[in-house]
């Protein structure tokens, strides 16, 4: 057996045993340093293919940035606010099993009876040289052939970071808040919560009347220094804002 | 070498270039306005934007061409697929206007009218796909302005909920969509819709064949996209995401998102993968009964009348895919004349896209007319509407009349066609389940109406105008009434949905 036969089953072993580790670690950070591995391994699948720059960028932009910032947020968070795992039912767990052995068998056997080929692309060895190199070749399909793609790519991004913001802002507050709450300490501005919401009638969503303005909440004295009790979120949103 | 860049043809894709600026304009307009005049200009620009790029789909229909390398298709799908999300785009901003300002805590409306223009602009772009990629692409664009819109009232955790879910599974379907392009990819080593059916043509030489990668292509690629349109069994996310959404974003995400999925499904089944037809065409057809059977027989148990309207509108993602599964077009997909084979499924499925766009937004903006008056989402809300408000109660009547398919309204046209299409390919059964599957979901239907008009009033609801909201009511309402009269044109309209377009001479052509 050639050696870089012997070396890509060696690192397709490492891959898919380090991608089950992702499914099975019951610890998140585990998971996510499983998830560095299996993506390493594929980098490296991709430089035994010759692309070169997948593989670079595979390293610099999943395992670098994005996991990386992963497992920052993964340590960030208090491990017993994580959410539980494995616990599922037992049916749907063995349901869930099964499904996904079935699918494994579909591809399988996909894989090995499989009789249609696919046409050959024009990115040989001599074009992609003749191009400059691997890296310049895809710049120019990217720009030229798959530049529509390119652009609309860029306003998923764009979508993505407006949304973002839009949900990740606390709430629009108004300047008048903002500098009193420079001065004061702030009980926990309650936001995202229904039970902050005037209840609607049972069984219903509550919606927020904004017509008849909640009362203004007392300031108080705690320990010398001014405390607003901030009860309802919208009281104090359109000050400053909106008429 | 130097990079050999060819002008694209903006002129063809002129609608979509029109939404695009839209959405760039909103995005500084909303950074650089004065506060105060947020509201007003927005609204006006939305409006006159999805309307101009309206107008700019009569300079497109007709034209059947391509640019971008083959990655954009201006034809007859296009065209009217365009048409369906323009309107609902309009009717959307009408129905959202006042509650996003008004309503929950009052909502970023720059924000929101940012993100509805791009989830547009994404399902626009699905439905001129001329390629696998752009297909995907569409869609996630279209999708990822949908998740977040659905939590924009992110302070009612039902909303952030159905958001999450939404998302989760969304993503997960995403996953397995492009899991089925890579499989049909390798197999025919192009992404190019039409040059797929080539290859497959050309490897099957007319045999019955049966190729396993392909299936299981075709299989992941329906799973996906039935993810998309909210078919059953794929559609757990639909009560809770339509449920906990702003009603005006329920409306919306109900038609434009589905509209795009469509889309993509005919291009992808129909343009690409039209050889492999008949296995498709089983599945769809099963697909569509247990999809009208789940929807219409679940919606009875629901007291939310948004809850109600969610499992609805999968009953008519049911009826859709009846128009779809009665497909007897060639087997070579677009440009061979899918009109001169009879071939009335797709037609049929366009025009019922069409009509459920006015029945489904018109039902939503009139539940969102009665948040604007206090009132919740249940059925008890709606007692003695007739007496407190008879207009409202009348449209309301209207469009759950039409949702049910009765005679004069559009919604009876709609699935006229679909039943006649289901009955010219044979699929006497499929026919005969959506007559009565239609006849059990009167029940639902009609008790909103019965609700109205027998009960009596629980409360008086609050006073407050909402003359957008009235006139985006009023305009769904006559359309539901009229535009049935001009079916002919319609369908006419939708006939042309496979129009030739060479993409190849355009290649070559250097656009």
């Amino acid at each position: 057996m050639p050696w870089d036969v012997i070396i890509f089953y060696l690192i397709a072993a490492v891959c898919i045993t380090s991608a089950v580790g992702v499914v099975v670690a019951n610890n998140p950070v585990h998971a996510g340093v499983f998830l560095v591995i299996c993506f390493l391994n594929i980098a490296a699948t991709f430089v035994m293919m010759g692309a070169e720059f997948l593989a670079v960028v595979q390293v610099i932009v999943y395992t670098g940035a994005i996991l990386v910032l992963v497992l920052f947020v993964l340590m960030l968070v208090d491990p017993d606010d994580l959410p539980e795992f494995h616990t599922a039912r037992p049916v749907q767990r063995v349901v869930g099993l099964l499904l996904g052995a079935i699918l494994l068998l579909e591809v399988g056997a996909a894989i090995l009876s499989r009789t249609v080929t696919g046409a050959r692309g024009d990115a040989t060895a001599q074009n992609i040289a003749a191009a400059g190199g691997n890296t310049q070749a895809l710049g120019r399909v990217l720009y030229s052939d798959y530049l529509l793609a390119f652009e609309v790519v860029s306003l998923v991004l764009l979508v993505g970071v407006i949304g973002a913001i839009v949900l990740a802002l606390p709430e629009r507050l108004g300047e008048q808040i903002s500098i009193t709450r420079r001065g004061t300490i702030s009980l926990g501005h309650p936001r995202g919560t229904d039970a902050a919401l005037p209840a609607g009638p049972a069984g219903e969503t509550p919606m927020v009347d904004r017509e008849t303005p909640s009362p203004t909440p007392e300031p108080t004295t705690a320990g010398g220094r001014t405390l607003i009790m901030v009860t309802d979120p919208d009281e104090r949103t359109t000050v400053g804002t909106r008429p | 070498m130097i990079l050999d860049l060819q002008t694209p043809d903006f002129g063809i894709a002129l609608p979509q270039v029109i939404v695009f600026g839209l959405a760039i304009a909103l995005v500084l307009l909303d950074a650089f306005l004065d506060k105060a005049k947020h509201f007003a200009w927005l609204t006006g620009l939305s409006l006159g934007g999805y309307a101009a790029a309206m107008v700019a789909l009569v300079g497109q229909d007709g034209e059947n061409k391509s640019t971008f390398s083959g990655m954009f298709v201006a034809d007859g799908l296009t065209v009217f697929f365009s048409l369906i999300i323009l309107s609902a785009a309009v009717l959307s901003v009408m129905v959202a206007a006042s509650y996003i300002e008004r309503l929950e805590g009052r909502m970023p409306i720059g924000e929101f009218y940012v993100l509805l223009a791009f989830s547009v602009l994404g399902a626009l772009l699905t439905t001129s796909a001329g390629d696998l990629i752009m297909v995907f692409v569409g869609i996630e664009l279209s999708s990822l302005a949908t998740y977040v819109l659905t939590a924009f009232a992110k302070r009612r955790l039902s909303s952030v909920e159905g958001a999450l879910k939404y998302f989760l599974l969304g993503i997960f379907a995403s996953a397995i969509l492009v899991y089925g392009m890579a499989w049909i990819y390798g197999s025919s080593g192009t992404t190019n819709l039409d040059g797929i059916s080539r290859h497959i043509t050309s490897q099957i030489g007319g045999e019955d064949f049966r190729e396993p990668s392909l299936l299981l292509g075709l299989l992941l690629l329906v799973v996906g996209l039935g993810f998309k349109m909210a078919a059953v069994p794929f559609h757990m996310w639909t009560p809770d995401a339509y449920d906990g959404a702003p009603t005006p974003v329920t409306a919306f995400m109900s038609v434009v998102p589905k509209a795009a999925a469509f889309a993509a499904t005919v291009r992808v089944l129909v343009q690409a993968l039209g050889p492999l037809r008949d296995d498709w065409l089983n599945l769809i057809a099963v697909l569509a009964l247990i999809t009208m059977a789940f929807g219409n027989i679940v919606a009875i148990s629901q007291r939310n009348v948004k809850r109600m309207l969610a499992y609805s509108s999968i009953a008519h993602t049911g009826y859709m895919l009846v128009g779809l599964a009665a497909y007897q077009g060639g087997q070579t997909g677009f440009g061979t004349g899918a009109a001169e084979t009879g071939d009335q499924g797709i037609p049929s499925l366009l025009y019922y896209m069409l009509a459920y766009t006015f029945m489904n937004i018109g039902a939503f903006a009139v539940v969102a007319w009665l948040q604007h008056r206090g009132a919740g989402m249940t059925l008890d809300d709606f007692s003695g509407l007739a007496t407190t408000n008879p207009l409202a109660a009348a449209a309301m009547t209207v469009f759950m009349v039409s949702l049910m398919g009765v005679p004069p309204l559009l919604g009876f046209y709609a699935k006229y066609y679909v039943i006649l299409a289901a009955i010219d390919a044979d699929l006497l059964w499929l026919a005969l389940s959506v007559v009565v599957l239609s006849a059990v979901s009167a029940f639902f239907y009609l008790r909103v109406v019965a609700v109205m008009y027998f009960n009596e009033p629980d409360v008086q609801p609050r006073a407050t105008t909402t003359p957008l909201l009235n006139i985006g009511i009023a305009a769904m309402v006559v359309a539901n009434i009229v535009l049935g009269l001009f079916s002919a044109d319609l369908t006419d309209l939708a006939e042309r949905w496979s129009d030739p377009v060479d993409v190849e001479a355009a290649v070559a052509d250097g656009r």
